[in-house]
């Protein structure tokens, strides 16, 4: 309720439409005898059918290198489904897009899970009001894209694209200050997916379920979480400003808070070190995209203020049995400062390519990384083919290289293309380049899971 | 009275499609015969033909004129695999034109460079650039010359352009192109845009015209492409607001 002052000053006064108001002045029997025949004349409007946007199946097939482990597999098939169905309802739209994934090999990706599950409508010919489980968007960039953190994920082997999924919203959006301002209240964060014990990311266990760490410590479910954002356009670039209250799930620290510090010793109260702890926090930021002649520069700018104090005992702590105090890690506030660059190159024929650069640079309160979160100091280069015929072919070869001196880093070759109409291949080989010795954090979670990838999707 | 009205109304048609002068003349009568429409929605069905095999596109169209120039909002529909794929095109007067697509399965609003304009449109043989209306002062005109019942011009872009130019030819009887004949960088015949099948509608007392089919040839790789319209409306009035790049998400 703190911020409905706020919310109602953003919806202003609606200036209703004169046959909204009826302002007619009847007296109060003429008045009754007219909403009876308006009654009468009225029929009620059959309700209007679900309308199957589109319903996708896909099968996804993955073979793994040997990690000479007989425990786990090298081969993994899993079976996905998608469905996007809309209703007019009530003025309004009611939109459904679910999907859907069963994996008889790794059982915390058997899901279901709700991209958009909405009600939409526009009041006033202004505002439109929507409420349910909504995916919001802040992307600019390919591999960097700072403020696209307010849905929660499914994190698995791809270190940038992991699935989004929906996030319980209520808001309003409407044409403002030159741009498309809107205010959301996210009252309940969704949780994240995060790879268990039969995961290709080696983790041995199954963690614990994730606690949401604020101002409160162990915060509430149900919280005061908000977003505003405004996108618009300054001149000829395209900028958006977000501002949001959450929990920021793109970042864990694994371990437990429950310990005592004795002397120069922190003790674990017990064995349990699997707890992810996602922390609240403020964010804020623009991104812009505009362009330099022939090219488009992309800038995106954050802060992330982190409510919380509390230090984590860490899995990796308890790992290398450090009991020293100095190892507790909490977040740390940072900045980060992420910069793309795209060059379309000349090709012969209906070819079409462009060179993609990106370097992402986080500035940590304190000038160090305590909590050792991951692309903080990367480069990311690419080039996507585009054949521009009949069946879209898209060849996008693509590199990421930590800069940290860890020698991390990753190769990505990815191919699709349309088939028959209803089919679509996505096909590829993801290496990752982890050194032996990698610590158990940032990019050293994906070490033995370079792996080649095939997908084959049918729309029907 | 009603016979006075109607030689008036004759006379004035006679006069707005007289011959004219030069070129730029007859880009400005174009270019003005089209001022007025509002707003203009379609189906769109696109048809690529590469030898035997024969593909359909579809699409819905909307548009609007503001005063700084045309907003268009082109919605796939089929392929289903980039069905709800937008793309958004801002057609300035005088500024460069902005184009951005949205992709529903990444969610992702992906802005077009301007060296991009040159790149096939879905696979098609039109471009980006061709999709855009071509504003009067982006172009210079020259070397009128009589077809028949209809006049040709050449248009050169003032800026960088896929083409080093085009021809157009004007049907007089509807003051919109019949023929465009467009010539690669070095100078080649590239394509041949045959528009067909005008329709005619009216808001608020002016006539527009439209075609019903743009048939694209390349005449290089004797591929072609075919546009259709159908359920054409013009004068409606579309909210600004849908034009926006924040409403691509909605």
């Amino acid at each position: 309720m703190r911020y409905l002052p706020l919310f109602l000053l953003f919806i202003g006064l609606p200036t209703l439409a004169e046959d909204e108001l009826d302002l007619e002045l009847d007296l109060p029997e003429e008045r009754v005898e007219k909403e009876a025949k308006k009654k009468k004349l009225k029929k009620p409007e059959p309700a209007k059918p679900w309308r199957i946007e589109s319903t996708e199946f896909t099968m996804e097939l993955r073979q793994f290198a040997d990690d000479e482990d007989d425990e786990t597999f090298e081969n993994q098939r899993a079976f996905k489904a998608r469905i996007h169905a809309e209703k007019e309802l009530g003025g309004g739209l009611l939109k459904a897009i679910i999907s859907a994934r069963y994996d008889d090999q790794d059982p915390n990706r058997n899901l279901f899970w709700p991209e958009d599950l909405n009600y939409s409508k526009l009041l006033a010919s202004k505002y439109n009001f929507q409420v349910g489980y909504k995916i919001f968007n802040f992307s600019n960039m390919d591999a960097f894209n700072p403020l696209d953190t307010i849905n929660a994920r499914i994190f698995d082997v791809s270190i940038v694209n992991a699935e989004k999924m929906g996030e319980l919203a209520l808001g309003v959006s409407a044409q403002k200050l030159g741009g498309y301002l809107s205010f959301y209240l996210l009252p309940n964060p969704t949780r994240p997916v995060l790879p268990g014990s039969n995961s290709r990311i080696n983790l041995d266990t199954n963690l614990d379920t994730a606690i949401w760490m604020g101002s409160k410590d162990d915060e509430p479910n149900w919280d005061d979480h908000f977003l505003i954002s405004w996108e618009g356009m300054f001149g000829d670039w395209d900028a958006t400003i977000v501002i949001t209250k959450g929990i920021d799930r793109t970042r864990a620290i694994v371990g437990t808070d429950d310990y005592n510090i004795t002397l120069d010793n922190a003790i674990p109260n017990g064995t349990k070190f699997n707890t992810p702890y996602f922390f609240e926090r403020y964010l804020t930021g623009v991104n812009l995209v505009g362009p330099i002649g022939d090219d488009l520069l992309k800038l995106s700018l954050s802060h992330s203020y982190y409510l919380s104090e509390t230090e984590i005992f860490t899995a990796q702590q308890a790992l290398e049995e450090s009991s020293d105090p100095d190892d507790l890690v909490t977040p740390s506030d940072f900045s980060t400062l992420a910069i793309g660059y795209e060059r379309p190159l000349e090709m012969s024929g209906n070819l079409s390519s462009s060179l993609i650069a990106e370097y992402q640079y986080q500035y940590y309160a304190g000038g160090e990384n305590q909590a050792g979160f991951p692309l903080a100091n990367d480069i990311f280069l690419a080039w996507r083919l585009n054949f521009n015929d009949l069946n879209s072919k898209q060849l996008t070869l693509s590199a990421m290289y930590d800069l940290e001196g860890n020698q991390e880093g990753f190769i990505q070759v990815d191919y699709s293309q349309r088939f028959m109409e209803v089919f679509k291949i996505n096909a590829g080989i993801l290496e990752y380049m982890i050194p032996d010795d990698a610590s158990f954090s940032g990019y050293g979670i994906f070490k033995d899971t370079e792996h080649a990838y095939l997908n084959i999707t049918y729309y029907l | 009275m009603k016979k006075i009205s109607i030689v008036f109304m004759l006379l004035a048609v006679s006069l707005s499609f007289a011959a004219p002068k030069d070129a730029n003349e007859l880009a400005v009568m174009v270019s003005e015969s089209n001022h007025g429409y509002k707003g203009e929605s379609g189906d769109m069905e696109m048809i690529l033909i590469n030898g035997d095999v024969s593909i359909t596109r579809k699409m819905n169209s909307l548009g609007i004129e503001t005063k700084e120039g045309d907003k268009s909002l082109l919605e796939f529909v089929l392929p289903k695999d980039i069905a709800g794929t937008k793309l958004l095109t801002w057609s300035y007067d005088e500024k460069d034109d902005q184009q951005w697509i949205y992709m529903p399965a990444a969610r992702l609003t992906r802005r077009i460079t301007s060296k991009s304009k040159s790149n096939s449109f879905m696979g098609s043989e039109f471009t980006f650039e061709d999709l855009r209306k071509p504003a009067l002062e982006k172009y210079n005109y020259s070397n009128l010359k009589n077809v028949g019942k209809n006049y040709s011009y050449e248009r050169m872009a003032k800026e960088d352009s896929t083409y080093s130019k085009t021809v157009v030819t004007i049907n007089m009887n509807y003051l919109s192109p019949e023929k465009i004949e467009f010539f690669d960088r070095s100078g080649e015949l590239l394509k041949v845009a045959v528009y067909a099948g005008y329709k005619q509608f009216k808001v608020g007392g002016k006539t527009f015209w439209r075609p019903a089919s743009i048939e694209m040839d390349n005449k290089q790789t004797n591929k072609k492409s075919i546009i259709r319209w159908t359920n054409r409306e013009l004068g409606g009035n579309y909210p600004d607001n849908k034009f926006s790049k924040g409403a691509l998400k909605r």
